[in-house]
Parts: C-alpha cells; structure tokens; sequence
C-alpha cells in the first residue's frame, strides 16, 4: 500500500511538467501559419490552461482591412479552442464556435470599417482546459 | 534504500519533462544586464497591463501594406541607415533603434526588397546580440529563403516571427523596459513612414490612417510614462506628449451599429455595419508629420 501511495506521488507530480512540456506553441505556429493561406501574419497569441477558463487579448484593428482569427488547438475533443471578438465596449461580435449547431468554424474573418481596439477572448471547451495559439493575420480589403 | 531511488525517479522525471527549448541565457554578461534594467521603482500600471498593451500594438506591416497599395513606389531614402547602428552606444538607445529599424523592415518585406531586408536583418541581429537576445535571428535560414524568390513571404514570416518571440522573451525575462522601447521605437517609424509618403503624394487611406494613430498614441504613452521615473523614459514622454498635443486636436468619430453574421459554406462572415470617421486638418498633418520627423532624428543620431 505505501508502495502504491509513493508510486502515485511520483506520477501525479510529473504529469503536469509533462503536459507542459507537450504544449509547444512554436509547433502549433509552424503548422498552422498555412492556414492563413493569402492574409499577413501579424501575432500568434499562445495560449495553454489546466482547466477551462478564459482569457483575453486586445489588438487595434485598423478600418478598410480585414482581420483574420485563426484557433489553432490539439484537435482533441473536449480540448478545442473557441475564440469570441468583442467590440472596444465589449459587446460580442462573432464566435467561433456555433451553441446552436455545436460546431467549430476553422477561422473568423472580420472586416473592419470602425478603427479602434478589439478583443479576442480566448478558452476552450469542456472542462479541461486546453494549448493552443490563437493565430491573426490581415489584409487590405 | 526504496526512498533514495523514488528521489532519484522523481529527478530524472522532471529534468526529462522540463521544456528542451530553454536556452542558456543565464550567464554573468545576462545577470548584469538585467541588474542594469531591473533598477525600477514601481510601475504605475501592472505588469499585466503593460504586456497586454504591448501586444495590442498594430503591426508595422499595416501601414506597409498601406502604402505599397497605394502605388508609391519603395523609397530607400526614407529608410534610417545600417550604418547608424553603429551609433547607438547605450541599451536603450539600442531598443529603441532597434524598434526603428523594425519598422523600416516592415517596409523593406512588402516591398519584397530581400537583399535590403538582409542587409537591415543583419544590423538588427548586431544589436540584438548586444542586447543578449540575438537568438531569435537565425541568419543564415534568413540568406536561404531571401535568395529563393519563390519563398519571400516566408522572409517576410520569418522576420516577423522573429520580432515576436523576441518581444516575447524580453516580458518574460522582465525586461519590459526594452519591450516598450521596441514596440515605441517600431510605431513611431511606420506613423513616419506614411507621413513622408502622404507628403509626396495624397492619399485618403494613408491620411485616415495617420490620424487613427491618435488611439495607438494614447496606448504607446500609458507604457512610456509607466517608468518616467528612468530620465531616458521621461524624456521620451515628455517628445511624445508634445506629439500628443497635436494629435489631441484630431477627432474620430466613433458610430455603432450592430454587426450581422451568417454562415457560407462552412465558414463564418461577419458584416461589420459600425463607422469611425476623421477630422484632421493638413495643418494638423504637417504639425504631426514635424513632430514625428524631429522626435525620430534624435532617436536615429543618437551617439
């Protein structure tokens, strides 16, 4: 029994350096600036949590150009990644995610015609928690 | 016996599932430099609110690609030359010159001018090694991918990337201060750029455009003033509120109105029905346009 205990000890204290480890921003960019296909890439916003909670970033779009949003997660159901854009009062835009449909659209592209700042709120569905970049790119309408 | 070697797991374990891209940036010339930045009083705002401004900075490509479109033609005259870098002796001075020549590069990458974009990379990656975060440029890729024309927009990639996971790094190694340099020393050069460019040759969207900087003015002095306690810092601030000044007579009119969303094949469209119009005079636009050319030679010649 007390063989069992330490034995579990260990595990439970590598795990989350494990599952840290195994969240490697740079290799979601690399696979995933592709998808931007003809926008510009400005930022990648990488994003990795335990457990589902959210967290927000700001950016100031620029009127006449439009602003590409791209969630890029493990793929892992339970695990995916859902991007809200909220307007500089913070009243939502548009999401990634369909509540109706229960469907996950692959990128959110947004012309703008009022400059000022926006947000991009970012989390992940069920309750785990997820890793991810949160991808934007641009382009001149 | 049994003990020692659930320790020696335990160990072995966390050392293997430690993250392998840590570099080794903790050698003396580091720690010294970070005792050099470090001396701060308080900020006034959050070390929080400072990253998250910092990374709501637009991008210089914006306004690059707004003046490619435009139709003027790439001017190397604008540019602030390599050879300056040789004059930027302190760590802020490098920061900021480095912000500058960022945003020179943008320019240079829209234009696709890959062997000026090597040359300007190359003076970015002296500076950066003075600074001890040359190892976001890998230079020799850079030469590979600027000599295959085919592959420009990856230069292009790559150099912001890089710009990126440099910045990155400098917040989380707590060196916000040359953060703030970079992003200012990158804003100022592009708001500089489109004045140079709309003094030549009118253009609505650039005009637009330069007085929409009003916003991201505001933003650039809540991170400047956050360390005026730094007399590099406080001066800085006080060239950018005259700045401020000027911009304080622009208006941007902000009208809402709610958006509409709808699904086309897959994929989401939003229509954005919201406005923002401005009011700037070429009075108002000629004082901007001096301010910024004045505030950027003191930066570009410094010594």
């Amino acid at each position: 029994m007390k063989t069992i205990r330490k034995l579990f000890f260990v595990v439970a204290l590598i795990i989350p350096h494990a599952l840290n480890a195994q969240c490697d921003s740079d290799t979601f960019l690399d696979n995933c600036a592709a998808k931007l296909d003809t926008y510009t890439f400005i930022k990648a916003f990488n994003t990795s949590m335990r457990k589902t909670q959210t967290v927000e970033y700001s950016y100031v779009f620029s009127k006449g150009s439009t602003y590409l949003i791209i969630p890029c997660d493990e793929g892992i159901e339970g695990r995916r990644m859902i991007v809200n854009l909220y307007d500089r009062n913070h009243k939502l835009i548009a999401s990634t995610y369909n509540k109706r449909k229960k469907t996950f659209y692959p990128d959110l592209a947004y012309p703008c015609s009022a400059t000022g700042v926006y947000y991009m709120e970012v989390t992940f569905d069920g309750s785990k928690g997820g890793c991810g970049v949160c991808l934007l790119g641009f382009k001149k309408n | 016996m049994k003990n020692l070697i659930y320790i020696s797991i335990i160990s072995g374990l966390l050392l293997f599932s430690c993250n392998g891209k840590q570099t080794n940036t903790e050698s003396q010339d580091i720690n010294s430099i970070l005792a050099e930045e470090t001396n701060e009083t308080e900020l006034a705002i959050s070390e929080e609110s400072m990253n998250d401004i910092i990374q709501s900075l637009p991008s210089p490509l914006e306004i690059a690609t707004l003046i490619k479109e435009s139709g003027i033609r790439f001017n190397k005259n604008f540019l602030n030359p390599t050879e300056n870098a040789d004059n930027y002796s302190t760590d802020t001075d490098k920061a900021l010159a480095m912000g500058i020549y960022s945003g020179d590069l943008g320019y240079i990458n829209i234009y696709e001018k890959s062997t000026t974009a090597i040359s300007y990379l190359g003076t970015v990656k002296k500076i950066a090694d003075d600074l001890k975060i040359g190892q976001f440029f890998d230079i020799e890729l850079i030469k590979r991918i600027a000599s295959n024309s085919k592959k420009l927009d990856s230069l292009l990639y790559i150099s912001t990337i890089s710009f990126e996971k440099m910045d990155r790094y400098l917040r989380e190694q707590k060196r916000s201060k040359l953060s703030v340099l970079l992003v200012t020393g990158t804003w100022l050069e592009s708001v500089y750029l489109a004045t140079e460019v709309v003094n030549n040759a009118p253009n609505k969207d650039l005009f637009d455009r330069i007085a929409e900087q009003k916003t991201v003015l505001d933003q650039i002095l809540l991170i400047v003033s956050a360390y005026e306690a730094d007399p590099f810092f406080d001066d800085l601030n006080q060239k950018l509120n005259k700045l401020k000044a000027e911009y304080d007579k622009v208006t941007i009119e902000y009208n809402y109105v709610e958006p509409e969303t709808k699904e086309v094949n897959g994929r989401l469209v939003i229509v954005d029905n919201s406005t923002t119009t401005v009011k700037m005079t070429d009075e108002q636009l000629f004082n901007i346009r001096q301010i910024i050319k004045q505030i950027r030679t003191d930066i570009i010649s410094s010594s």
